[in-house]
């Protein structure tokens, strides 16, 4: 048995729209494979359309993909007896906690209805739910349970939403862009409840976001995704002092820091051309550090699995050379 | 410096089902010549309805109830629409966070420039593509992209042309509210630095709102910080980055994850942001303060001019005595 | 009990505005007409010894027809038919409407695209025109056949924008987080989306029960209606037949004609006050 709890291999997801015959495809993840710990946080950083949300969505399967496996302790998630078993392993907190609860429905019901369904209430329902939404900081719980979604403000909806995927009793809960829709000093306590239930659960976390500031707040590990690919993966304090990929640096140093103390000067591309090459690196065009090798062959990520990954043909020697 | 535009006891009201909203609460602060002001503050606090009272576009029933806007000497509230209009692009515009979406989605970016040139200037068509041509090259985008439709653009490139646009007649002060917010941010990167770089050319007047204070801070010279409807600090940025004074601006730092340093629990702000229409006695941050005293919940601070800016704090009320003992239990908050 | 105050409180909530109100007491007008006709009406129903053609008197209010029938009688009768057609059939166009529409809008794929391929091979055919057909084939006319005729052949535009309106519901994250919860198919359509469209298929709930209405009074008009019930479909049917026009019999057309557009006024009355306070809503909540 081994101790990561999630194991992504080699996810793609092709999106095809358009009528019958001309068909447009879009490759919105390409190949993506990683592991989970146990207990860890994994952040996803990128930016949008990076496809880290398809990510998500595969891993919670609410969309399918179009190839790769997802093991959950070794299982796959597809696996028909595990599908129905799959809200109690892996449960998802959305980005828009406004529109995750239903206006019609109490807190209460939103709560209590998924611990029905899955006979996860050891005494009545109802206590159950007084007990999560104390858990959450919905205190006192009393005023809350029969309330509707208008009548409390967005950061409640969201601990709400974490008291409903608590009460399924996951082991692994999927975070996508948990505070961005938040004021930020709201957005800091639901960082703060989902680290305290982290240590007090055992939770994995994978959390989806596009903010390096929260990422290295919230992860242990940070894996950068660049139009559907890895571009790099590690230990979240080395990727976010000493960035390796030129597109981490680019983020990096485009992510407000006003305390900024020495001035990395990476040349920044702009980037008028937003298609994406054919071929080669897919950060060819903005690259500062483009070479001829880069625009013609794929780059695999350099490095072992459980350390320091990187795409880019700057670290073939330093990074293959660790691995031998 | 010059003041350019002076903003004195702004209130702004609206009537809701439940009673009057006070949007903005007696705000006073300048803008001088040349100077990029923040405005910084969490939603429903009421900077973008200070922008919007400044620029004429409140809708009703929000309305300016008192105080007085002046720009370049001018008053402003007491202009008629036509008069105001003759002002509008030409010495105040405004670049807002959705204007991106709002360019007309079936008529060419050309038009829509030379449109927007000619309402307010009197000059010859081929002038004004010239002149449109001279304003896309200020943004670094390619004249090619006038004969393009706005969902040819990216969202970083439709902005830009917002900012092209809002430059074009030269203004005095140009209102950017959250103009990079839906933005990523490697493209906001990019916008920043750009605007930057043409403030300093040309030398016009930002004021800027957002509620992201890092980024604040790494543009802005002074900051005002907005809290339920009232600016409760204005401070340089130099001041501000050293330490912040009022206990909010605190919290407020205290939210964003940093970047560097040693990895520690924030605090962030407890509780939530009061409802407009009862909002607390005294200090309206009051139920959220770590440092609250007694005579935060009976008396409103009153709002203290010295030479760091503008407080509005009870700690800092009679001498700052209590200064001191702030700054031991805050440290380390950078 | 506290259950059945909440659903009028909610219910009263959706019906707002003077327009809504006004359209209310209409249509509550003409329920009271129909539950008491019997009562109301001056003369007994079908009663023919009356003198013919005689113009509204004190006796005769809205005057007689052709055959020496009390006309404001026969009205009263036919608002119980007109109001039971209109209910009945609207209310069996809304169910199949709002199953077919949720159905095809959040699953999607095949089932979705096949069951909309069918309302479209429906939408082609005229509606008016396979209603009449269907009811000259069919042996007897009775009031439940115009029922089941109209009922069965008006949910086809219904169906579609209960469809959109669920398209566009299945993308919010509250259906996501039903998923997720591990929520059936059934229990996501009809306990989760359902009640948030609840407004819209009370709106095309009203438009049906207009539209059938009128379908019926048509039906009868042309003469495929239940004979011996008196509708005022009948009515005016029998005013047609016997040249009304000719013999200025203004008080014989009139009547039916006003009754049936004061009733759609007040269904569309209502429905116009629910997708007002429907949208109002929706504004709101993006506030």
């Amino acid at each position: 048995m081994s101790n990561y709890k999630l194991q992504v291999k080699e996810l793609n997801k092709i999106f095809s729209s358009g009528v019958m015959f001309k068909k447009d495809q879009f490759q919105a993840v390409k190949n993506i494979s990683f592991n989970l710990r146990k207990g860890e946080i994994l952040a996803i950083v990128g930016e949008s359309g990076s496809g880290k949300s398809t990510t998500a969505r595969m891993i919670t399967n609410l969309i399918k993909p179009t190839s790769g496996e997802i093991l959950y302790d070794g299982t796959n998630i597809n696996n028909r007896k595990f599908k129905r078993l799959l809200p109690e392993k892996i449960q998802m907190v959305f980005q828009d906690p406004f529109a995750a609860l239903n206006p019609n429905h109490t807190i209460g019901y939103a709560i209590g209805r998924p611990l029905e369904l899955k006979k996860k209430a050891k005494g009545t329902v109802r206590e159950r739910v007084l007990e999560l939404l104390t858990q959450v900081g919905l205190t006192p719980a009393e005023d809350f349970i029969d309330k509707y979604p208008y009548q409390i403000s967005g950061g409640q909806k969201q601990r709400a939403v974490i008291a409903r995927v608590l009460g399924l009793e996951p082991e692994v809960i999927v975070a996508d862009e948990p505070t961005s829709m938040l004021d930020v000093s709201i957005g800091i306590d639901i960082m703060n409840l989902m680290l305290d239930l982290r240590e007090e659960k055992k939770l994995s976390y994978l959390l989806i976001t596009h903010n390096l500031g929260s990422a290295r707040y919230m992860a242990d590990r940070i894996m950068v995704v660049f139009a559907g690919e890895v571009v790099e993966i590690g230990n979240a304090e080395e990727v976010i002092n000493a960035p390796k990929h030129p597109y981490t640096k680019l983020l990096l140093h485009s992510s407000p820091d006003p305390w900024r103390t020495e001035v990395e000067e990476i040349e920044i591309v702009e980037f008028a051309d937003t298609t994406l090459p054919k071929q080669g690196c897919k950060f060819q065009y903005r690259c500062p550090f483009v070479t001829e090798s880069c625009k013609t062959v794929s780059i695999p990520l350099y490095g072992t699995s459980n350390d320091r990954q990187v795409r880019c043909n700057l670290y073939r020697e330093e990074l293959v050379h660790e691995q031998a | 410096m010059v003041n350019l535009l002076e903003i004195n006891n702004l209130c702004i009201d609206y009537d809701s089902p439940r009673g009057k909203v006070k949007a903005v609460h007696n705000v006073s602060f300048t803008i001088k010549k040349g100077e990029i002001f923040g405005l910084v503050g969490e939603s429903g606090c009421g900077k973008s309805t200070t922008a919007f009272g400044i620029s004429r576009l409140l809708r009703p029933p929000a309305q300016i109830s008192a105080g007085s806007i002046t720009l370049n000497g001018q008053e402003l509230t007491h202009l008629s629409e036509a008069e105001f209009d003759k002002l509008r692009w030409s010495h105040i515009s405004i670049v807002l966070q959705s204007a991106m979406n709002n360019l007309n989605p079936v008529i060419k970016i050309q038009e829509q420039l030379i449109d927007a040139i000619l309402a307010h200037k009197a000059m010859s068509a081929e002038e004004a593509i010239n002149h449109a041509k001279y304003l896309l090259r200020l943004v670094d985008i390619n004249e090619e992209r006038l004969a393009n439709f706005p969902h040819e653009l990216s969202g970083g490139m439709r902005q830009r042309v917002v900012i092209a646009m809002a430059l074009a007649l030269q203004p005095d002060l140009i209102i950017m509210d959250e103009p990079t917010t839906a933005l990523d941010v490697v493209v906001q990167n990019g916008i920043i630095h750009k605007i930057l770089e043409l403030q300093k050319d040309f030398g016009f007047s930002i004021l800027f709102i957002t509620h992201d204070l890092p980024l604040m801070l790494e543009i802005c010279d002074r900051i005002g910080v907005m809290y339920a409807g009232e600016l409760v600090e204005v401070t340089k940025r130099e001041d501000l980055m050293e330490q912040a004074r009022h206990p909010y601006t605190q919290g407020l730092l205290e939210s964003f994850p940093p970047l560097k340093g040693e990895k520690r629990r924030l605090k962030g702000i407890s509780g939530h942001p009061p409802d407009l229409v009862t909002p607390p006695d005294g200090c309206s941050f009051h139920p959220r303060c770590p440092y609250a005293m007694l005579q935060c919940k009976q008396k409103e601070p009153e709002k203290l001019h010295d030479n760091k800016g503008i407080i509005a704090c009870h700690l800092y009320q009679e001498g700052g005595h209590r200064f001191e003992q702030l700054q031991t239990t805050s440290e380390g908050t950078k | 009990m506290k259950k059945l105050k909440s659903i009028l409180a909610y219910l009263w909530e959706l019906i707002p505005g003077t327009k809504g109100v006004l359209g209310l007491a209409i249509i509550f007008c003409f329920i009271v007409i129909a539950i008491f006709g019997s009562y109301i009406a001056p003369y007994e129903k079908n009663y023919i010894a009356f003198e013919a053609w005689l113009s509204p008197s004190f006796t005769h209010w809205l005057g007689t027809d052709s055959y020496g029938q009390d006309i404001l009688s026969q009205m009263i009768y036919g608002t119980q038919t007109s109001l039971l057609v209109a209910i009945v059939a609207g209310s069996i166009t809304t169910c199949i409407g709002v199953l077919v529409g949720i159905v095809a809008g959040y699953k999607g794929g095949w089932i979705g695209e096949g069951l909309m391929r069918i309302v479209d091979l429906f939408l082609i055919i005229p509606t008016l025109a396979l209603m009449i057909i269907l009811a000259s084939f069919l042996p007897s006319m009775g009031v439940t056949n115009t029922i089941l005729i109209i009922g069965l052949l008006s949910w086809l535009y219904m169906a579609r924008s209960i469809r959109s309106q669920t398209m566009s519901e299945r993308e919010s994250g509250y259906v996501e987080a039903a998923r997720m919860a591990g929520m059936g198919d059934l229990e996501i359509m009809f306990r989760e989306i359902m009640p948030n469209i609840i407004p819209v298929i009370l709106a095309n709930l009203v438009l049906v029960t207009t539209q059938a209405v009128l379908a019926e009074a048509g039906l009868s008009f042309l003469g495929l209606g239940d004979p011996s019930a008196v509708s005022w479909g009948t009515i005016l049917s029998l005013a047609h037949a016997n040249n009304a026009v000719l013999f200025n019999a203004w008080w014989w057309i009139l009547p039916p004609g006003l009754a049936i557009a004061c009733l759609c006024f007040g269904f569309i009355l209502v429905g116009n006050g629910i997708l007002d306070r429907f949208q109002a809503n929706r504004g709101n909540a993006a506030l």
